[in-house]
C-alpha cells in the first residue's frame, strides 16, 4: 500500500530526466549571463516572459510613454517651419550669379587693363558633358 | 518519515546570497513534487515542464520578496499555482470554480496525509479521482498530500482564505474516503 504522495510521485517519476535538464537550464538562465535567457528558452516561454515581465509588469509606464510621444508629435506639427533657418537658405538665382561673376571679371579686367569675358548663365548651369564650345576665360 | 523538508536542511539563506549549489539543492528537492502538482493541475506534460522551468527562474529572481525562509516550499508552489491559474483560465471549463460554499468552522481532517494508505489496485482509481475534482479542490488536495503544507500556507499560496481552503480540502477528502471505504 502506498500513500497518496507516493502514488503521485511514482506516476510522474518518468519525467525526472527532463526535470534535471530543466533545473540545469533554469539555473544557468537565472544565475548566468543575460543572453542565455533569450536563446535557451523555448519560444512560447520567451513570449510569455516578455508579455508578463516586460509589458504587463510596466503597465503604468506605457500610457506615460504614449503621452510623451503624442506631445512630441503635437509640438512637431504645431511648430511652423522657419523660412529663415540656415539649412533652408536658398541659393541665389542663376541670373544673379552670372551678374555677380561678370562684375568680378570686369573689376579684374580693369585692374589688369584687359577686356572682360562675359560668362553666360546657361554655360554655368550645363554639366561638362553638355557643353558644345569651350569657355575661354582671360 | 516527515513529508515536509526539515527547514534547517534547506539552504535558503545561501541561495539568497546567490549560491548556485544551494539553488541546485533546493530545486532538486522540489522538482518532482512541483512537477507532479503542476502536471495534475494543467493536464499537459509540455506545459507542466514549461511552468516548472518558469517557476525556478522566477524563484531565483524574486527570492528577495520571501520574508520567511520556512515558507520557501509553499512560496515556490504558489508561484507555480499562479501560472497554472493563468493556463487554466485560458482553457476554462465550468467546473464550479466560483460556486462553492465556505465553511469556516470546519476542523482540519483528523488523519495526517502520510497515514492515508491506498491499495495498489486502487491507485488508478485514486488518480482518476484527482482528475475528476474541480480545479480549486484538486489544488488544495495536491498541496496537502504532496507536501503536507499547513492550511495557512496553502491559503497563502492559493491566495484564498483559510475557510475556503478547509472547505475544499474537506470536500476532496470526503471523496477520497469514499473511495477507500469502498475497498473490500
Amino acid at each position: 500500500m502506498k500513500t497518496p504522495r507516493q502514488i503521485l510521485l511514482d506516476t510522474h517519476t518518468p519525467a525526472q530526466q527532463q526535470l534535471d535538464r530543466i533545473r540545469a537550464r533554469a539555473l544557468a538562465t537565472a544565475l548566468g549571463r543575460k543572453p542565455a535567457l533569450f536563446h535557451r528558452l523555448p519560444p512560447a516561454l520567451l513570449a510569455r516572459w516578455v508579455w508578463n515581465d516586460l509589458i504587463l509588469a510596466c503597465k503604468p509606464a506605457w500610457p506615460a510613454l504614449a503621452a510623451i510621444w503624442v506631445g512630441i508629435l503635437g509640438l512637431n506639427l504645431a511648430t511652423p517651419r522657419s523660412s529663415g533657418a540656415a539649412a533652408h537658405t536658398k541659393a541665389p538665382p542663376p541670373s544673379q550669379v552670372s551678374t555677380g561673376l561678370n562684375e568680378n571679371r570686369r573689376i579684374l579686367a580693369d585692374l589688369l587693363d584687359r577686356p572682360p569675358t562675359v560668362i553666360h548663365k546657361h554655360s554655368i548651369l550645363k554639366p561638362r558633358t553638355a557643353r558644345r564650345e569651350p569657355i575661354v576665360i582671360c | 518519515m516527515p513529508l515536509t523538508a526539515n527547514i534547517e536542511a534547506l539552504p535558503v539563506s545561501p541561495a539568497r546570497a546567490g549560491d548556485a549549489s544551494a539553488w541546485d539543492i533546493l530545486f532538486q528537492r522540489y522538482q518532482l513534487p512541483l512537477y507532479s502538482f503542476v502536471a495534475e493541475l494543467v493536464r499537459d506534460e509540455q506545459a507542466a515542464l514549461d511552468i516548472v522551468q518558469e517557476t525556478f527562474i522566477n524563484a531565483v529572481r524574486y527570492l528577495h520578496s520571501l520574508r520567511d525562509d520556512e515558507k520557501f516550499g509553499s512560496w515556490l508552489f504558489g508561484i507555480a499555482h499562479q501560472r497554472c491559474i493563468q493556463l487554466w483560465r485560458r482553457k476554462r471549463k465550468d467546473d464550479g470554480f466560483f460556486n462553492e460554499e465556505v465553511h469556516d468552522d470546519l476542523v482540519g481532517d483528523a488523519e495526517p496525509p502520510d497515514e492515508v494508505l491506498i491499495r495498489r489496485e486502487d491507485e488508478t482509481a485514486f488518480m482518476a479521482l484527482i482528475e475528476t475534482l474541480p480545479f480549486a479542490h484538486r489544488t488544495v488536495l495536491l498541496l496537502h498530500y504532496l507536501e503536507d503544507f499547513p492550511l495557512e500556507q496553502i491559503a497563502e499560496a492559493t491566495e484564498t482564505n483559510l475557510g475556503t481552503v478547509k472547505s475544499r480540502l474537506h470536500y476532496a477528502k470526503k471523496a477520497l474516503r469514499k473511495l477507500i471505504k469502498e475497498q473490500p
